[in-house]
């Protein structure tokens, strides 16, 4: 959908500008603790909801905390969390999608009613009770999440595989001897990646937006670690009392980090499968 | 060499192949024509250990192939017993690989430790490719020159048996004409035999010595290709002759 | 009176180096069938298209596509959907492309065309269908009888022309001769004249009374479909000939043509088969040969007997 949107504006320069946008995050994400000017968590009650000013450069929040630094700060819990989310998901449901197309028969109506129980659950929802069970933590909503997002990619894998499937092809390979893993992974597997690359860089989007929604919400997260959804949550005050930088910034922060991690994905899958894009 | 014995193949209540039953020479060359239902690609996949028969078997020089057998040795011993070229010269190579990639990757896997450079610049010039064209990606070739590639691929593993499915049907005439003429030498040359699969009779006549026709699962006419296609004795043979544009003329 | 004549068609496409259609100079009479012969790339299906004034994107053309004493380059989106639901029609390849899978035939037949029931009625039956076809979905029905549906289709705004791109390409050969033989009596009994896009010599011959030989765009030879066979003049005509597989087998090669068709990256000089042409001179790779006495050709063959 976004990258549907944006590829009508000039392209020429989109993929460079999201590349340097989407390493900028994950090096922030990563040197975070070197990189903060403040301690993210330093309270000063006096300087509360200062806008930009030399000392912080994005202004204060409601406790007055620097906001900069707490966005520095909640990049690494932000990106971390989605990044393995879709890890997760892609590679297993990969792996339950394509073994149940190339095999069909009962290992296909087996993993395929597997995955569609696991649709039948609500991503949030099984997030939320999975932090219930096993309390804070960053473990449990990811976890919960992959699970949740896994048929989706499983469902795609399966699908493409059904259909290269009647490619001759992967015919010819199987009489020239190869065994199926082979085939699958030599053949079948980057032909099909464009699309399923695609469907998780969607998905890595969707992980951000319900990992903030679940901090947000003060859950999965232990408290005090700053995180964007946190952020927002906190910034709700702030945007009643009339000072709306503090809450616009993680939501920008969200909104630019899914656009471009869309886009330079999306390039990344068309090389993979190499075809020109 | 090639032994095909009361093949049989149900799709649901729809028998797809009905008590088939022919032998191919050592290096001979067997036409299998039919219309579409005829049954003449079930047969063509049971061949190839695509799909198994209900009843029936298929045995290349005294081995039967049409059980279930699992194993590596296997696989690579039935894979030198029969290849396949297909007909869309577009879905039949994977779409990333170049000519030289696919003949390597065919050549590890069948004659590891032996000098593949040399093995894939014979089997180029064997079908007849350029350099330019053994490097590139399918998607800069042409129609001819990806069934080339398909060729090699299949020579690579030096079959005793290659099966061309349809192989021409896609090519433009003047391409038909220099893949026919490439298949006739290279059955010189290397004394693989040939089991054409394929519903245009003047291919049949150009490159077969014996054919059988089938229609709707059973074989209704066999012989030498000459005789059979100068003097037809079923009607749906016949039939298939009076239907060619300009048999007439 | 010609219900289809082009004269001097160029047309170009973006990024390439030579026109993909250039100079080409056709034309169908009432009632007459005309084949259009040539291989993958030769630009025949661009050629019949464009009857319909239909470009792909992109292109640029020049030279006149006359339908009925109306040039079709330069009409109106309103007069070209007048055109194609009322003068022109066309069938294609794959019937099954055409159809919505969802739609019963009749209704197909019958779209956006008010009290048309009757004659759906008359036209399948006219291609040798049953009624009840009209009330069937299109994956009830064979390749051919969804080729028949195709034809009763177009003929439903009682065209001028018929455009034929490969109609029996897909089918069986039996098939194939039944369709061929339909869209015979069809032409005698409607008086549409046909024009047939085609590979195949042989489909052409047996089906027209003229046929255009195409080769890179440009008209090679043209004439009644007998003496193109019997005596071809343009050597690209008689190496089409001679590279068929007979039924009755000839030799144990075919004759074939060394090279490849002129890529549209390269620019032509001269005559677009010089390079492959086993009697070419001189002057065949620096002087186009134009169409004259309906071949173009600096050295045409006369009285080969190539059939």
């Amino acid at each position: 959908m976004t990258a549907a949107v944006l590829s009508r504006l000039p392209s020429r320069g989109l993929y460079p500008a999201c590349l340097v946008f989407a390493a900028l995050t994950v090096v922030l994400a990563i040197f975070a603790p070197l990189l903060s000017p403040h301690d993210p968590n330093a309270t000063d009650l006096g300087a509360a909801l200062s806008g930009p000013m030399p000392g912080h450069l994005l202004g204060t929040d409601t406790a007055g905390r620097d906001v900069l630094s707490r966005l520095i700060a909640g990049a690494s819990t932000s990106l971390l969390g989605p990044i393995a989310v879709v890890a997760f998901s892609t590679v297993a449901g990969v792996v339950v999608g394509v073994t149940a197309g190339w095999l069909g028969g009962w290992p296909d109506t087996l993993l395929s009613r597997a995955a569609e129980l696991l649709l039948a659950f609500p991503a949030l929802l099984v997030a939320i009770m999975f932090v219930a069970m096993y309390g804070e933590g960053v473990a449990a909503p990811v976890i919960a999440l992959s699970l949740a997002y896994l048929p989706y990619v499983s469902r795609l894998a399966r699908n493409l595989t059904l259909s290269e499937r009647q490619r001759p092809y992967l015919a010819a390979y199987r009489v020239q001897g190869f065994a199926g893993l082979t085939i699958c992974l030599r053949h079948l597997l980057p032909n099909i990646a464009t699309v399923v690359l695609a469907q998780s860089s969607v998905n890595f989007g969707y992980a951000l937006l319900d990992l903030s929604a679940l901090s947000y919400l003060g859950l999965g997260v232990p408290p005090l670690t700053p995180t964007w959804g946190s952020m927002i949550n906190d910034g709700q005050s702030a945007l009643l009392q009339g000072h709306p930088l503090s809450a616009i910034l993680p939501c920008a922060a969200i909104v630019l980090t899914v656009v471009a991690f869309n886009v330079v994905t999306e390039r990344w899958a068309d090389r993979v499968s190499g075809r020109p894009s | 060499m090639l032994e095909v014995l009361e093949l049989a193949k149900s799709y649901g209540p729809v028998q797809a192949v009905r008590d088939v039953t022919f032998t191919l020479a050592e290096g001979g060359s067997l036409g299998v024509v039919g219309e579409s239902g005829s049954g003449k690609t079930t047969t063509a996949r049971i061949i190839l250990g695509l799909e198994r028969p209900d009843a029936g078997r298929v045995v290349v020089g005294g081995h039967d192939r049409s059980v279930r057998r699992r194993g590596r040795a296997e696989r690579l011993r039935r894979a030198r017993e029969v290849q396949i070229v297909f007909q869309d010269p577009f879905l039949s190579l994977d779409p990333r690989l170049s000519a030289v990639a696919v003949l390597r990757e065919t050549l590890r896997l069948h004659f590891p430790g032996l000098d593949h450079a040399r093995r894939i610049a014979e089997l180029l010039d064997q079908v007849g490719l350029g350099e330019r064209e053994a490097g590139a990606p399918p998607y800069r070739l042409s129609g001819g020159q990806r069934q080339r590639v398909a060729l090699a691929r299949a020579l690579a593993v030096e079959p005793r048996v290659l099966v061309l499915d349809e192989a021409v049907a896609a090519l433009d005439v003047c391409v038909q004409a220099q893949i026919l003429n490439l298949l006739a030498d290279l059955r010189e040359r290397t004394g693989v035999a040939f089991l054409f699969i394929t519903h245009d009779l003047g291919v049949v006549s150009q490159v077969t010595d014996d054919l059988v026709v089938m229609r709707h699962g059973e074989i209704v006419e066999r012989g030498a290709t000459a005789e059979v296609l100068s003097e037809p004795q079923h009607a749906y043979t016949r039939l298939l002759l009076s239907s060619i544009p300009g048999y007439a003329r | 009176m010609s219900v289809l004549r082009i004269t001097g068609l160029r047309m170009w496409l973006p990024e390439t180096a030579r026109p993909v259609l250039d100079g080409v100079e056709l034309s169908v009479a009432e009632g007459e069938s005309v084949a259009l012969v040539g291989e993958s790339g030769s630009g025949k299906s661009l050629t019949s298209r464009l009857a319909l004034g239909l470009l792909p994107s992109g292109a640029g053309v020049e030279g006149r596509v006359v339908v009925e004493g109306e040039d079709v380059l330069g009409a109106s989106p309103q007069r070209l959907r007048e055109l194609r639901s009322r003068t022109v029609a066309m069938i294609f390849q794959d019937p099954r492309a055409g159809l919505n899978p969802l739609r019963k035939v009749g209704d197909f037949l019958v779209e956006g065309r008010k009290g048309a029931r009757a004659r759906a009625g008359e036209l399948v039956e006219a291609v040798g269908l049953e009624q009840r076809v009209l009330r069937q979905y299109p994956h009830q029905l064979s390749g051919g009888m969804l080729q028949r549906v195709m034809i009763a289709g177009a003929l439903m705004g009682d065209p001028k022309l018929l455009l034929c791109d490969e109609p029996t390409t897909a089918l069986d050969v039996t098939t194939q001769a039944e369709i061929v033989s339909l869209l015979q009596s069809l032409r005698q009994r409607y008086g549409t004249g046909l024009l047939f896009v085609t590979h195949d010599l042989d489909l052409a011959a047996d089906i027209t009374d003229r046929v255009y030989v195409m080769y890179a765009g440009r008209i090679a030879e043209t004439g009644p479909a007998a003496t193109l066979f019997s005596r071809p003049r343009h050597p690209y005509t008689a190496a089409l000939l001679a590279a068929r597989p007979r039924v009755v087998k000839e030799s144990a090669r075919l004759a074939t043509i060394p090279g490849q068709p002129p890529d549209l990256r390269t620019e032509l000089t001269g005559c677009a088969f010089a390079a492959r042409c086993p009697i070419a001179g001189p002057e065949c790779r620096t002087d186009r040969p134009e169409l004259i006495d309906q071949v173009a050709c600096h050295h045409s063959l006369t009285g080969a007997d190539h059939a």
